[in-house]
């Protein structure tokens, strides 16, 4: 049984080594089949066939790599009551879980927030879950994401530099619901992570207004300097040209980068743009009374 | 299959050693009044006095008739001592009164030879003759084949003695043993229509009338002897069915497809439509006159067609000589086989031979049901009769019926039907491995269609496990099957025995498609999500075979034509 299935996982291996897409790209319907089995490897203390099978997505980025009949499965190993080491194993899996297609997709994505919160918090889990959260958030199951997941930002995770989901999570549903939920360090985290110099985003206008409507307080510059200094990086990164930027996602073209600098560009201006009003605020509200009639004193106090 | 391989084994050959019984005994019954019929038609008869038949003691009624008539004419064969003793008196006589004959002077004649029409019409009697011989000696030589045959083996077990018994009927079918024992009356018909012909000839130069009245007779039972033939041919249920008969239904049924062929590939054919075409449809006279005179000027190009026939007809025939000369050696010396694993090389084949010839002999649902049992406890499946899949199917198709697109089993056939699916499973899968260009795979896919067709309701039939499984074969669109099992939980056979066929089964698919488009079919990897997913998970063998499904899909080198172990419950496929 072993040998078969190490088989199994040094033949993903070698494909994902010689970055196969066509093998790849034609066996979602064999990975999936092995999903059940990694798993169960994973619970076991054997991590070889799970990591292998989720560095085969790296390769392929198909959008719905895994087949939708999953679902009763991932339902199972998400279960409140299972084990915390199926719902880990199933949450490394669910960046790759086709969540649009699934029939229940709202009560999977409240069990596997569920589970998310209940996992010790890793590099690696952080780096998945993000993932899966902005694949959910671009897709109809948006709305059906607990708040609780948003604040999860909190933990400060990464994305790696080629991921397909930054860009859909960037979408401009996505940004107003994060904007709703009126927390201003959420909202920072959220626009910290989408902001890559690897990808353009799609709710621009949206964040336009967010960073207007509710940046744009005194006392966010912390929050704007965070988000200034991380534009500054990728318009900086971007300066650096097509080739520099090639080596790390092949897939990049002029255009692109073209189009990344303008929205850049323009989030940029619309922070700067916060900026001097907020100060003008403060001149206005603050320092000019203070100048025109001096400090308040508490002598009436 | 509740009880242990051993037992449906002993129940299995018990059930056999009862048909075998009651078929050799028809057999034996058969053959046996063939061959005394043959041998009272050429029954002993005693001549004497006859000096160059004393040596046949054993020659028949048919035998003395023949050796009448060439007693009759064996003296014409020599000079004729009478006439010549007359010839030498008469010279005698002239000798001493030479006016006795006047004018002329006898002489002693010079013989130079029998008639050519004597020596015609005694090479006749004797093909008829030897030809009657000929048949009461390999009438003698059956009996005795016979009685070999209907020896019985009595050391063994009953298995062995049961597999002797198959073996024997083996070499039967292999040897054309049928073939000779039905040669035996046409000898006999050709020796009697040589006699006719010879007496036909002998009386012409007699007496004419006579002749007349012969050749009529012998004309009137040679027709006869054609409308029968001809009338069994013709028809199956006719009463007159000689070997003959069964020889020309096989040679008119394979003349129409080759007669077609040839019309539509003749060189010459297409030549002469082509112009006809030209010329058929022209109202002018001088179009006609034209187009003839193209079709003369063609005739070498006409004659050469013609030779391009004749040439293709002599390929054609060294093709068919070489097809009818490998089958025969197939035959005789078998097919090379992939060799075989385990400790049971010799028995496994003869156990599935036993198998495939009862299936194939017995009627009886019982003896299916201990057959079917075997087999669906067989492991290894080398040498598997292909027959032996449409036998299965037949037995299963005999157990259900489809009424208003709703399939169900015949009431008391539950057992059957379950065991006959497993087993058109197994044999199903196993001959897409050996031999996925088999004839029976097509015919089986063919009537499964016809019978269930994509809408028929088959959740009502007690085995939805093992269907799921046969209907992806046939139908693999419908993959969602593997959810909807209605809450039946197969028993680990099941489980094993359906792993095993479509591990199997999803080899042969991804074999059949050239190397890039090489899948193997989702609905064969959805099982196996299916089985891993389970919680507990199910056997071993069931995993490992689900494992070898996903490894085939992304291209490992896995070995399906064999299986791993030789137990039942640890099918598993080789790893290489």
């Amino acid at each position: 049984m072993d040998e078969i299935s190490d088989m199994i996982t040094r033949k993903l291996e070698t494909v994902i080594r010689d970055a196969d897409p066509y093998t790849l790209g034609h066996r979602g319907t064999a990975v999936t089949a092995f999903l059940p089995y990694a798993v169960r490897q994973e619970q076991n203390g054997r991590r070889g066939a799970l990591d292998a099978l989720l560095r085969v997505k790296n390769v392929t980025k198909p959008s719905h790599f895994m087949e939708p009949w999953v679902e009763p499965f991932v339902a199972a190993l998400l279960n409140e009551e299972g084990p915390i080491s199926a719902k880990r194993a199933a949450i490394l899996a669910s960046s790759h879980m086709p969540w649009v297609h699934f029939t229940n997709g709202e009560r999977l994505v409240q069990l596997w927030a569920s589970a998310v919160l209940a996992v010790p918090y890793t590099e690696k889990i952080g780096q998945i879950v993000t993932d899966a959260l902005l694949k959910i958030a671009g897709s109809p199951l948006l709305p059906y994401i607990p708040s609780g997941m948003w604040l999860w930002l909190g933990k400060r995770p990464s994305l790696p530099p080629d991921c397909a989901e930054r860009r859909w999570g960037s979408a401009e549903e996505v940004v107003r619901t994060v904007r709703v939920l009126g927390n201003v360090g959420t909202l920072t985290l959220y626009l910290l992570l989408v902001w890559s110099e690897w990808d353009y985003v799609l709710g621009l206008e949206e964040m336009c207004v967010s960073i207007r409507e509710v940046l744009g307080g005194i006392w966010m510059g912390r929050h704007r300097e965070d988000l200034s200094r991380r534009l500054d990086h990728i318009l900086g990164q971007l300066d650096l040209g097509l080739e520099y930027l090639r080596q790390s996602k092949p897939g990049l073209s002029e255009d692109g980068i073209q189009r990344m600098k303008a929205e850049y560009g323009r989030l940029k201006e619309v922070l700067l743009e916060v900026d001097r009003g907020v100060t003008g605020t403060l001149i206005r509200e603050y320092l000019r009374p203070v100048i025109l009639f001096g400090l308040p004193t508490n002598s009436r106090g | 299959m509740s009880s242990a391989p051993e037992d449906l084994h002993a129940r299995f050959y018990e059930d056999y050693r009862k048909v075998a019984e009651d078929y050799d005994k028809e057999f034996m019954k058969k053959y046996d009044e063939d061959l005394n019929t043959t041998l009272i038609f050429v029954r002993p008869a005693h001549r004497p006095d006859t000096r160059v038949l004393t040596w046949i003691s054993q020659a028949g009624l048919f035998s003395a008739v023949t050796s009448a008539f060439i007693i009759q004419v064996q003296p014409e064969l020599q000079p004729d001592p009478n006439e010549e003793t007359a010839a030498l008196l008469r010279v005698l006589i002239h000798k001493t009164d030479n006016t006795t004959f006047g004018g002329n002077v006898p002489t002693v004649p010079q013989w130079s030879g029998p008639p050519r029409s004597i020596v015609q019409v005694q090479a006749m009697l004797y093909a008829s003759f030897a030809a009657t011989l000929l048949s009461a000696f390999l009438a003698m030589l059956g009996k005795q084949w016979l009685n070999r045959y209907a020896s019985t083996d009595m050391r063994g077990t009953a298995v062995e003695r049961s597999q002797n018994r198959q073996r024997k009927l083996n070499g039967i079918v292999t040897w054309y043993f049928e073939h000779v024992m039905e040669s035996l009356p046409l000898m006999l018909q050709a020796a009697l229509l040589l006699l006719g012909w010879a007496l036909c000839q002998y009386l012409w130069e007699i007496d004419l009338t006579v002749a007349t009245v012969v050749l009529c007779v012998t004309a009137f039972g040679l027709a006869f002897y054609f409308f029968v033939v001809a009338a069994g041919a013709a028809s199956g249920s006719c009463p007159y069915q000689t070997p003959g008969s069964r020889a020309l239904r096989s040679v008119v049924s394979a003349v129409p497809p080759a007669f077609k062929y040839a019309v539509e590939h003749s060189a010459a054919i297409n030549l002469f439509r082509s112009d006809l075409a030209c010329c058929l449809p022209s109202t002018s006279i001088y179009n006609l006159v034209c187009s003839l005179m193209t079709i003369l000027c063609g005739l070498p190009v006409v004659v050469l067609a013609l030779a391009i026939d004749v040439t293709r007809l002599g390929v054609a025939m060294v093709r068919l000589l070489v097809t009818f000369t490998r089958r025969a050696y197939i035959r005789l010396f078998g097919a090379p086989s992939t060799p075989t694993h385990g400790s049971d090389q010799e028995t496994t084949p003869m156990h599935l031979q036993c198998v495939s010839w009862i299936l194939q002999t017995s009627q009886d649902k019982t003896v299916h049901l201990s057959t079917l049992e075997s087999l669906a406890t067989m492991v290894e499946l080398d040498d598997l009769d292909p027959t032996l899949v449409a036998d299965c199917f037949d037995i299963f198709i005999g157990c259900v019926k489809v009424v208003d697109r709703t399939a169900m089993v015949t009431q008391v056939l539950e057992p059957l039907a379950t065991v006959s699916a497993t087993c058109l499973l197994l044999t199903f899968s196993h001959l897409s491995v050996v031999d996925p260009s088999s004839d029976i795979l097509g015919e089986v896919r063919r009537r499964y269609m016809m019978v269930f067709d994509p809408w028929t309701n088959t959740r009502g039939l007690p085995f939805p496990y093992t269907f799921c499984a046969i209907e992806g074969i046939f139908y693999p669109d419908r993959d969602e099957r593997w959810l909807d099992l209605g809450g039946y939980k197969p028993s680990s056979d099941e489980q094993i025995i359906t792993a095993h066929a479509l591990t199997k089964f999803a080899w042969s698919e991804y074999r059949r498609i050239e190397y890039y488009g090489r899948k193997v079919p989702r609905w064969i990897l959805r099982f196996a999500f299916h089985s891993l997913s389970m919680d507990p998970l199910p056997s071993t063998s069931v995993v490992v075979n689900c494992l070898s499904i996903i490894a085939i899909d992304l291209g490992c080198d896995i070995d399906v034509s064999s299986t791993r172990t030789t137990t039942t419950d640890e099918r598993c496929v080789r790893v290489q």
